[in-house]
């Protein structure tokens, strides 16, 4: 168990940035990434110590993560619907003050511009260009082929440009 | 705007991360409380790893927010500097590791009495064993202070924050907690006492009413009062 605490240990410290990062990039709340963000590595620490064949544990956090977004989504948008008791749900999706004062113009302007296009425009330049992944590294994790994600890095690259102009 | 100006400007974006301080408290949660994730279902609310930043709305919690700031800007090792007492203390490798090693077994403290907190409220057949967790726990963090007592004001707010969690125990549960607030209640009294004649009049008489306080078992209160004296002691020095 030791051993196992300790590669995970070396797991968690490789992959807290960059899980963090790519949560937050497509909620665009600290609050909930935080929150999304704990829940992967639990989860990746649970199947860790049950001995399940994890032959990428990059890959699989990734993929925990890209569903936990989908459920949170899919939660939010449940709780729209249902109960006015979950308004500042809402409210996370907006940028707030804290952020803004951390983060200049610039980079707000492209994490706005990012967040708006599809689910999986996001994950191909997140992981290709902030994460450094070749187009065969982020083909696993999306379990789509490499000329197919090489295609989607072009397109998001346009739609990106696109979005970034509407909002200058 | 070129392609290479959007790749830069998306490039930017590498300086979003985390917290030191969230990253490492979801880390001592993880790994440090495995066995208890296992068996009961918690969420954490990682926003209250440093719980000593208060509302500002009355003058006690003004002053934890104070020695709070203290804490997490000064550092631990700045920290014993700003404070009168200890300031000399040389900072080396061993006290670094140290440091985060008895961080460390604060966190596993904080984590497990939270858990027994929310376990009593909605898992109480499993109170039990959550209590025996924090009892080991203050028990180890109890030894990890006799071991390095000059790293005491850098836990004390944190042990003092914890107290709301821990309301359930009494009578036998409560004696490993009871251990660990007078082990540090005794080092905290020890330092203010070598410092003693750098104390105004006031200061004094406040130290002997914490001694008071700590001869009478009332380990919660004197530290509460340790921690207020040593931020009024501070806001004077400035």
């Amino acid at each position: 168990m030791d051993n196992k605490n300790e590669q995970f240990s070396l797991i968690y410290d490789q992959y807290i940035d960059k899980i963090y990062r790519f949560v937050y990039l497509k909620v665009n709340s600290q609050e909930i990434a935080e929150d999304i963000t704990s829940k992967v590595f639990l989860k990746g620490w649970e199947s860790y110590q049950n001995n399940q064949n994890i032959k990428n544990i990059g890959a699989f956090l990734y993929q925990i993560a890209r569903n936990n977004v989908v459920d949170h989504y899919r939660e939010k948008g449940r709780a729209q619907i249902v109960s006015a008791d979950f308004a500042h749900q809402i409210v996370d999706n907006k940028t707030n003050l804290h952020e803004e004062a951390v983060f200049n113009a610039d980079v707000q302007m492209v994490k706005l511009a990012i967040k708006n296009l599809k689910q999986d425009y996001q994950d191909v330049l997140i992981l290709h260009y902030l994460e450094d992944m070749s187009t065969e590294e982020v083909s696993v994790i999306l379990n789509k082929p490499a000329g197919t994600v090489r295609v989607m890095i072009h397109r998001g690259l346009e739609m990106l440009k696109e979005e970034l102009i509407e909002e200058a | 705007m070129t392609e290479q100006e959007l790749i830069s400007r998306l490039q930017a974006l590498k300086q979003i991360k985390p917290t030191k301080q969230w990253a490492f408290s979801v880390k001592m949660s993880i790994l440090g409380s495995d066995t208890v994730v296992k068996k009961v279902s918690q969420r954490l609310n990682y926003k209250e790893v440093f719980p000593g930043i208060l509302g500002l709305f009355n003058q006690r919690k003004l002053a934890y927010a104070f020695v709070a700031f203290l804490f997490i800007f000064a550092g631990g090792f700045g920290f014993m500097k700003v404070l009168p007492n200890d300031a000399n203390v040389k900072v080396s490798k061993e006290s670094t590791a140290a440091l985060v090693a008895i961080k460390s077994d604060v966190e596993i403290f904080k984590v497990k009495s939270k858990t027994l907190a929310e376990v009593t409220k909605t898992e109480p057949k499993n109170v039990s064993l959550a209590i025996k967790e924090v009892k080991s726990a203050a028990k180890e963090l109890t030894v990890a202070i006799q071991k390095n007592p000059q790293l005491v004001k850098s836990i004390a707010l944190d042990i003092n924050n914890n107290k709301t969690y821990l309301d359930i125990l009494g009578g036998d549960d409560s004696i490993e907690v009871n251990d660990l607030y007078k082990t540090v209640v005794d080092y905290l009294i020890e330092g203010l006492e070598k410092n003693r004649i750098n104390l105004t009049e006031d200061q004094k008489k406040t130290l002997d009413k914490i001694e008071g306080l700590r001869d009478q078992g009332k380990y919660v209160y004197a530290l509460e009062s340790i921690l207020l004296l040593n931020a009024a002691m501070e806001s004077k020095t400035k």
